[in-house]
């Protein structure tokens, strides 16, 4: 598994946790807002550690979909 | 001295005006400041200095001795206002005993308030203009500094550098932001026998007035009450000065109760959060007042999700679990969309070249 996936899966679990909620099983398909226990706000947050943590923003020249896992590593791998 | 000029400024400009630009590690440049006053007010030419290059220098110039600042752009793009000579200089010129330390940027206005009242008092002035608050503090001990004006926020730090020793301040002045009556009563618990006041001024209007009773705000009977360099009048909870048939929209949202009127923080310090308005100052107040909260800072982080993410970044006292402890308990209590999601613990809040807290990050 890739650095990036490593760090976005360890870092979703921390706030599912801090929310109190059960963490599932965490793949390459698996959809933020849909299969897992978090919100919008949940998701901005992992957004802002990821850029903290990593220094990278992909979103920095507009706003770019996407729903799972694997999506939004290719994000920050190609930023 | 020579005129300086930025790089994009035009050539007109040179001609106009003795500009001098901000560098952190300019040796003697408050020396380089008084002598291009000097110089202006010889050739009877605008002074302008230059905190940040990237604001633009009007083509037209005034063509008499005046001094251009740059506003401190905590809302925005800093800009230039030009400043007659006879109002920048300080109202009472204090003791020729002072030792001040110069806490603010000099090129400020407030920064240059406490250069003009050295100078003009013949007191004497410690500046190291790249200094950090932590070395600054020290510096007011090394150099025995007994007047100081700065803001709340770079008190607070420096409040933590003098637990063991202090310097013996006969002078304290706040300025620059919100002075609240937790950070007047920190002030004085540490110098039960200074001068302690406020200041309200700003960039385009100047200083307003000044508050001494050692409580946070001024007497609502000031408004509308002559005497005061400006008219001071409320509109929708925000404070407007007026002079002259001007009236300057001071973008602080106020209170009233029928003795004080309180600064409750600046209108444009709402921020957006998921379609939400928080109130960025008064949620910062809730976290200040928790205990082992010595001083926090609630901002923004832009992400593409919600627009804007709350923050917060604390300086605790002693235990720091404790501390924690507590925020995540009123955590719990907030809506989500004002709960900080990214909390962080430092020696020190990130302050703005202007000593003010940042409210946002990009």
């Amino acid at each position: 598994m890739s650095d990036i996936k490593t760090l976005i899966i360890a870092e979703l679990e921390k706030i599912i946790a801090a929310k109190g909620e059960a963490c599932p099983d965490i793949v390459g398909e698996t959809r933020f807002l849909q299969d897992l226990p978090m919100d919008s706000l949940d998701l901005a947050t992992l957004l802002v550690t990821l850029e903290l943590e990593t220094g990278k923003d992909p979103f920095r020249d507009g706003f770019k979909g996407f729903q799972t896992l694997n999506e939004l590593s290719a994000l920050y791998q190609a930023a | 001295m020579t005129s300086e000029l930025p790089g994009d400024t035009s050539a007109a400009a040179s001609r106009q005006a003795i500009i001098l630009s901000y560098d952190e590690s300019a040796p003697l440049l408050v020396k380089a400041m008084v002598n291009a006053i000097h110089l202006g007010h010889q050739l009877d030419k605008p002074v302008i200095f230059l905190r940040d290059n990237r604001t633009p220098i009007p083509d037209v110039l005034p063509d008499k001795f005046c001094v251009g600042l740059q506003t401190s752009g905590t809302t925005g793009v800093p800009k230039l206002v030009f400043h007659q000579w006879d109002k920048l200089l300080p109202a009472k010129t204090l003791s020729p005993d002072s030792r001040w330390l110069l806490c603010y940027h000099p090129m400020s206005f407030a920064g240059l308030q406490v250069i003009l009242q050295a100078v003009c008092s013949g007191a004497t002035l410690i500046a190291d203009t790249s200094a950090s608050l932590e070395q600054k503090s020290r510096l007011a001990l090394t150099h025995k500094v007994n007047a100081i004006s700065l803001s709340p926020s770079q008190f607070r730090v420096m409040s933590l550098c003098w637990q063991d020793d202090k310097p013996q301040l006969t002078r304290l002045t706040f300025g620059g932001e919100i002075c609240d009556q937790h950070t007047l009563e920190l002030a004085r618990d540490l110098f039960p026998d200074t001068s302690i006041r406020h200041i309200y001024a700003a960039t385009e209007a100047g200083v307003v007035f000044t508050v001494a009773d050692g409580k946070a705000g001024f007497p609502a009977d000031w408004l509308g009450k002559p005497g005061l360099p400006w008219l001071l009048e409320v509109k929708d909870e925000e404070l407007m000065l007026v002079r002259d048939g001007q009236t300057l929209a001071t973008g602080d949202r106020v209170s009233l109760s029928s003795e004080r009127c309180l600064f409750k923080g600046r209108l444009d310090s709402i921020a957006n959060v998921a379609g939400a308005k928080v109130d960025l100052e008064a949620l910062e107040h809730e976290f200040m007042a928790l205990p082992g909260v010595v001083d926090c800072r609630v901002y923004t982080r832009a992400n593409p999700i919600t627009g804007a993410l709350v923050c917060l970044e604390v300086v605790a006292g002693t235990d720091e679990s404790d501390t924690r402890s507590e925020i995540d308990r009123l955590c719990t209590q907030l809506p989500p969309t004002h709960r900080p999601r990214i909390i962080q613990f430092t020696p020190h809040l990130t302050l703005s070249q202007a000593g003010k807290k940042i409210r946002s990050t990009p």
